[in-house]
């Protein structure tokens, strides 16, 4: 709690919106606006004359570039401008019907709203909308006229699957909630809209279903994200850092991912989802490891193929955590303990190693992180080829030179391929990082210091909670909560996946009614 | 940031009991009851186990009728308040003792089969500092490890079981049922002491988030240890027969290494029995560290308890190195616990239950003042 009020507590909301109300004169507005924009040059101002005897001024004010040119020209100062001539006025008075005449018969555009100061009208103006200044009228019109070139929506490079869906997030913060509202029709499905940082100013959006979703956890993420007090929000890996629950942590707390189906998914399992605005990565809490291991692909897959790769992730995931550190243990401290044959060619194998096992691993350990971080780095075509060369080079040269046995390589090359075989890449690189802590820990305690390690880790693991949900659930609730574990190693097939997870709402946990077995003859054993 | 809200529930309750319990005794049962009783160590779990069950449902009892309540404010309410502080301190003594013990012969078994040339003091030094983080994470986390390590630490176990059964030869339990009444009531010590640990459910009491149904799932717990304790005992006997095992000092650990694949890649199981019994005992000694640091955090009443778990390192590590050898300081553990058990376990519970139920029949017949 300490840090967590060191960081976010004590200081209060600095007083910094200061309200103009918009003068009458048209003039003095423009001028209130560009003394505000001052050497903002990318700033367009259009200054036109309306009516039949251009007898009104307006004022069009927009930022070059993040503004719909196209629907300005055609659906604001052509109905303006030209239209609105072809019209005879009704003969009242029209000064003071101007507004309600522009609203509601002139300006062909979606989405209007007014504002009463020119600080808002400023920020919306600033987010891609249009001003619309009117002479003798003290009140904003702001056009909806947001249009930037963006990414067009692409398959996520993060997280390809075999099969499934391929529409990924983009950098755009309305066409990433349209992804998610596709899949889910239902008016339950709630957008929050807030906007995050003091000088960005950038859009995040809270969605939920609303009837699914624990309140708790919504009020819970709520309130951390009001207590963010920073100037700018650049990715949401910004807002993940300031909300997450333990910052010590080599574990991710919040699930990303770039997947509209995985964000709807979770949606429908009663979680939270964050959009925020440019970033293609959207958050979702409560996470759990067990969420972090699952690849969207399971559900679409057949469940007894699934469930075989989900028992090959978590054996990936332990052994890339804790292969070498067990070649360390054996190999320095209890040779005994593997098979005799096995034990021979190991002594023969490292007879002409100079170095202690530890360093030996760690070596290579190290050789491989390297290799990765180059490749990641890299253009596409060139990381390929340093990883062949890497990987067959290196490992080749330096078992021929003696400086590391052959085993040692087959076990890095293991666990290397392991680690990318757990779905989350910043799961997987805590367990690389785990990875150099096992070695250190065999190196100096042998099988005794591994078992340490495991216990910190597990430890560390089952104190962790992610927004009030036990990390590690539903591993240390199963008793409990025994149809939890039904999503876990294993996929039980789809049909007998009737519940949803315990941290949804009791109220809506049974997801399905299953009329196929009653058409298929299948008797219940309820 | 955690919301310690600091609530356990009744199946992390019950995993932390089998798991605390198991870890005292599981090691050296076999030897212990076949010197005192012959083949009959399973009648004698049994009536032990029958025993620990009444005891802890006394303890249990005690435990649902104050709900919320820590266990010094249920000593304080019962039997007055200078009494709570003595008996408070006492039971801090006596689990910090019982754990040094358990720490000194958890560092034997790890120096003798895992690492020999390194100094015991590195092994008690480093499985105390582990527990001591454990300590200080809090009773939720305890929680959620031992029903983690439950099933983790028991499938194995129970495989490794059937495996051992293999080689054995039930007739080496016979002849049955030859001791008297009185070897019994003076073996009796002996199965009590491997069943230890269940006690810490009178100071856990306060964490179960339904302590109306605590009565259930901790006999269930304790039920649990007593058909594992016999398979144990069975298993053991049937393969060395009464004699070999009481010489044998780790009986379970030669039990297990009497398993082998040949052709696996495993060829024998003795580094996996190894992690396995690592977990095992942890899950003992973390959670007695965890009673001695509420305790301790009762009687200074501070605001948070887990500023105990680091001080208490010292003293472990000084307690544990006590005893020039093993024997020794097994000599000193059942002296130690001789003297304090029946307190912890009869003397107090016994006491608060005469004490409510007095308090109880006074309240009947009227009497507000009580």
């Amino acid at each position: 709690m300490g840090f967590w009020n060191r960081f976010f507590g004590g200081k209060k909301k600095g007083e910094d919106t200061v309200k103009t109300v918009p003068h009458k004169s048209i003039k003095k507005n423009l001028e209130t606006i560009k003394e505000i924009m001052t050497d903002c040059d990318d700033i367009v101002y259009r200054e036109v004359e309306i009516g039949t005897q251009n007898e009104f001024k307006a004022a069009l004010i927009y930022v070059d570039g993040m503004a719909d040119k196209m629907l300005l020209n055609k659906f604001v100062l052509n109905n303006l401008m030209v239209s609105s001539r072809m019209v005879e006025p009704n003969g009242e008075n029209i000064k003071n019907q101007l507004y309600k005449q522009l609203k509601d018969h002139t300006l062909t555009v979606t989405e209007l709203s007014e504002v009463e100061s020119i600080e808002e009208a400023v920020g919306f103006m600033l987010s891609g909308e249009t001003i619309l200044l009117l002479d003798n009228y003290n009140k904003i019109i702001i056009v909806a006229s947001k249009g930037f070139s963006s990414r067009s929506i692409s398959e996520p490079s993060t997280e390809t699957v075999i099969r499934g869906p391929r529409d990924g997030f983009t950098e755009t913060f309305r066409v990433n909630t349209t992804l998610i509202r596709r899949r889910i029709r239902d008016s339950k499905l709630k957008v929050k809209s807030m906007q995050i940082g003091k000088r960005s100013k950038t859009d995040v959006a809270v969605m939920y279903i609303d009837d699914i979703v624990n309140k708790g956890i919504l009020k819970e993420v709520n309130k951390r994200l009001k207590m963010i007090d920073i100037d700018t929000i650049l990715d949401s890996g910004y807002i993940e850092q300031l909300i997450e629950d333990d910052w010590t942590s080599p574990f991710p707390q919040i699930q990303n991912t770039e997947r509209p189906d995985v964000t709807a998914s979770a949606l429908y399992e009663g979680r939270v989802a964050i959009v925020v605005d440019n970033s293609p990565f959207v958050l979702l809490v409560p996470a759990t490891i067990n969420a972090m291991m699952q690849s969207s692909e399971d559900y679409y897959e057949r469940w007894n193929i699934a469930s075989a790769v989900r028992l090959l992730r978590y054996f990936a995931a332990t052994i890339s955590l804790i292969l070498p550190s067990l070649y360390v243990a054996i190999t320095s401290f209890h040779p005994q303990m593997i098979p005799t044959q096995l034990a021979l060619v190991l002594a023969v194998n490292r007879k002409t190693v100079p170095f202690p096992a530890i360093v030996e691993a760690l070596i290579m350990e190290t050789t491989i992180e390297l290799l990765r971080e180059a490749g990641v780095r890299l253009p596409g075509p060139i990381g390929a080829t340093i990883g062949i060369v890497g990987g067959l080079v290196i490992g080749q040269a330096a078992v021929e030179a003696g400086i590391v046995a052959p085993l040692m390589v087959i076990i890095v090359a293991v666990t290397a391929i392991a680690s990318f075989a757990v779905p989350s890449y910043n799961v997987a690189i805590g367990f690389r990082l785990l990875r150099f802590l096992f070695i250190f820990a065999a190196g100096f305690l042998g099988l005794y210091g591994v078992m340490l390690a495991i216990l910190l880790v597990l430890i560390h693991l089952c104190s962790l909670k992610s927004f009030n949900v036990p990390y590690l659930s539903p591993f240390v609730n199963y008793i409990d909560e025994s149809g939890d574990l039904g999503d876990t190693f294993i996929r039980v097939p789809l049909i007998a996946m009737n519940n949803r997870n315990a941290h949804a709402n009791d109220k809506q946990r049974n997801r399905m009614d299953d009329k196929r077995k009653e058409y298929f003859g299948i008797e219940e054993d309820k | 940031m955690n919301f310690n809200n600091e609530k356990v529930s009744l199946s992390q309750m019950g995993s932390i009991l089998v798991l605390t319990m198991v870890g005292t005794g599981i090691l050296t049962l076999p030897r212990s009851l076949a010197e005192a009783v012959g083949t009959d160590g399973w009648l004698l779990i049994l009536i032990g186990g029958a025993i620990c069950i009444g005891l802890l449902f006394i303890h249990s009892y005690i435990v649902k009728s104050f709900p919320g309540k820590s266990y010094m404010e249920i000593i304080a309410c019962n039997l007055s308040k200078p009494v709570s502080y003595v008996v408070t301190a006492l039971l801090a003594i006596y689990f910090i003792g019982l754990n040094a013990f358990l720490i000194r012969i958890f560092s034997e078994v790890v120096k003798m089969f895992l690492l020999l040339r390194t100094p015991i003091e590195v092994i008690i030094f480093s499985i105390v500092l582990m527990a001591a983080y454990l300590a200080r994470q809090g009773i939720e986390t305890l929680g959620r490890l031992a029903e983690l390590l439950l099933p983790l630490i028991l499938v194995p176990s129970l495989i490794l079981f059937l495996l051992a059964m293999v080689g054995g030869d039930i007739t080496n339990l016979l002849p049955a049922v030859t001791t008297t009444p009185k070897e019994i009531l003076e073996a009796l010590p002996i199965v009590i002491f491997s069943y230890l640990g269940f006690d810490i459910i009178l100071i856990f009491g306060i964490y179960v988030n339904k302590p109306n149904k605590v009565i259930k799932s901790s006999t269930k717990a304790l039920v649990f240890v007593v058909l594992l304790y016999t398979i144990l005992n069975i298993v053991t006997i049937s393969t060395f027969g009464e004699k070999q095992t009481t010489h044998l000092i780790w009986p379970t650990i030669s039990l297990f290494k009497t398993i082998e694949f040949p052709g696996l890649f495993i060829e024998n199981v003795e580094g996996f029995v190894m992690a396995l019994w690592v977990l095992i005992v942890f899950m003992s000694i973390a959670p007695l560290l965890l009673v001695a640091t509420t305790l301790l955090g009762d009687l200074f009443t501070v605001r948070d308890n887990k500023y105990f778990a680091l001080p208490l390192l010292p003293l472990l590590y000084f307690i544990a190195l006590l005893g020039d050898s093993l024997a020794e300081a097994y000599a000193y553990l059942e002296k130690f616990i001789n003297y304090t058990a029946p307190f912890v376990l009869v003397i107090i519970p016994v006491s608060i239950l005469i004490s409510m139920f007095i308090r109880r029949r006074l309240r009947r017949e009227g009497n507000t003042n009580v």
